[in-house]
């Protein structure tokens, strides 16, 4: 039996990524950004802009079925006004990771732009204000995963085996084996990346939903996608299974059957795109 | 709304989402397809279209099905879950009419 790793040691090398030699530059430059005690409208979008690739990517994503405005977002400060500041942070970072995702766990890209899909459709249905920032809160829930695999390449290999010869959840089987998951390591680098509050909640807490203190229904939303992107199996996020469902996330939702249907119809659009992003 | 290659595009089809050349339309929302359009697509840097109709499953029901009750096992005491997979059923069952 191996050693369980350490919560400190494991918070001390998450919030060190920009050394990590595994992670991209693009990656470690955006890091190096967001970390900024005040980063301004212009760097953020000259940032973007600089880069053609990055810039279409994200117009490609806020043009889609995921984020509701098809087609009328034509630049990156245009994007910035309509969908807010910290919208626009979080696709960067989502867009930036794609391809680790991408090339790590299959499945994840297309089960976390799922999660963004009806993360948002479920907001829009509860009259929420700022649906768009829910929305980045189910596209970035299981970042933490492609952290830990970055940091823990050979560990992770051995915990998403496990998940898969037992037949548990790669949240079971990260508990396993180090002492905090894929939703602790993504919270932390929310935080240090200065995300609004309700999206490092929802991140540390879409397991746990009970535990949310300040994002109770950003958090319950983003359980609630989670489970429901699962239950129609689009994408595969290190494990097949649909988790446990918090009953009270669901009586603070407060979902009808109708609403239910709607959100499943709105994913089969959406991951038949996601393909494209 | 249907996803098809650029290469299966037929005349008389849909478009169901627009197709953009950099940032502006190129074809609309609604466009009928004709051999011209079509065409002129092949020649671009595109590989999907969306069209009106349903999108071609790649499984077979009974498949999906199968797959659905193993993403469910172990659930089955929960009725919260047992609802939400009857719902769930219930829309795989409606993508295959």
């Amino acid at each position: 039996m191996t050693e369980r790793i350490d919560i400190r040691n494991m918070r001390t090398r998450t919030e060190a990524i920009n050394a990590l030699p595994t992670v991209p530059s693009a990656l470690k430059q955006i890091s190096a950004m967001f970390e900024k005690p005040r980063l301004s409208i212009d760097e953020l979008s000259g940032f973007i802009s600089g880069d053609p690739a990055l810039t279409s990517k994200i117009l490609k994503m806020v043009n889609s079925a995921a984020y509701g405005f098809p087609n009328r977002i034509s630049s990156i400060s245009h994007a910035i006004m309509l969908l807010g500041f910290n919208v626009v942070r979080g696709l960067l970072l989502g867009v930036s990771v794609f391809d680790l995702m991408q090339k790590n766990i299959a499945g994840l890209w297309e089960h976390s732009v799922g999660c963004a899909v009806a993360a948002r459709c479920i907001a829009q249905k509860k009259n929420l204000q700022e649906p768009e920032e829910v929305s980045i809160c189910g596209l970035l829930h299981d970042i933490g995963k492609v952290i830990l695999i970055l940091h823990y390449p050979r560990e992770y290999e051995t915990v998403l085996a496990k998940a898969r010869d037992e037949g548990i959840s790669l949240f079971e089987a990260e508990q396993s084996r180090f002492e905090a998951t894929h939703a602790d390591v993504g919270s932390w680098l929310a935080r240090k990346w200065r995300f609004p509050v309700n999206l490092a909640e929802a991140i540390e807490y879409h397991h746990t939903p009970h535990l949310s203190r300040q994002a109770k229904l950003e958090t319950a939303i983003v359980h609630v996608s989670d489970i429901l992107v699962r239950a129609r199996g689009i994408g595969i996020n290190g494990d097949m299974l649909v988790p446990d469902i918090h009953p009270e996330s669901w009586t603070l939702l407060q979902l009808t059957d109708d609403d239910v249907r709607d959100i499943l119809a709105e994913l089969e659009t959406a991951a038949s795109e996601a393909e494209d992003l | 709304m249907r996803k098809v290659s650029i290469d299966q595009l037929e005349p008389g089809m849909v478009l169901e989402r627009p197709i953009l050349r950099g940032s502006t339309v190129f074809l609309g929302k609604g466009v009928v397809l004709g051999e011209t359009a079509i065409s002129r697509l092949r020649s671009m840097e595109i590989e999907h279209a969306f069209v009106e109709g349903s999108e071609e499953q790649p499984i077979s029901c009974d498949e999906a099905m199968t797959l659905l009750d193993e993403r469910f096992r172990n659930k089955e005491d929960d009725p919260l879950l047992k609802h939400i997979k009857n719902l769930v059923r219930e829309h795989i069952a409606g993508l295959y009419d």
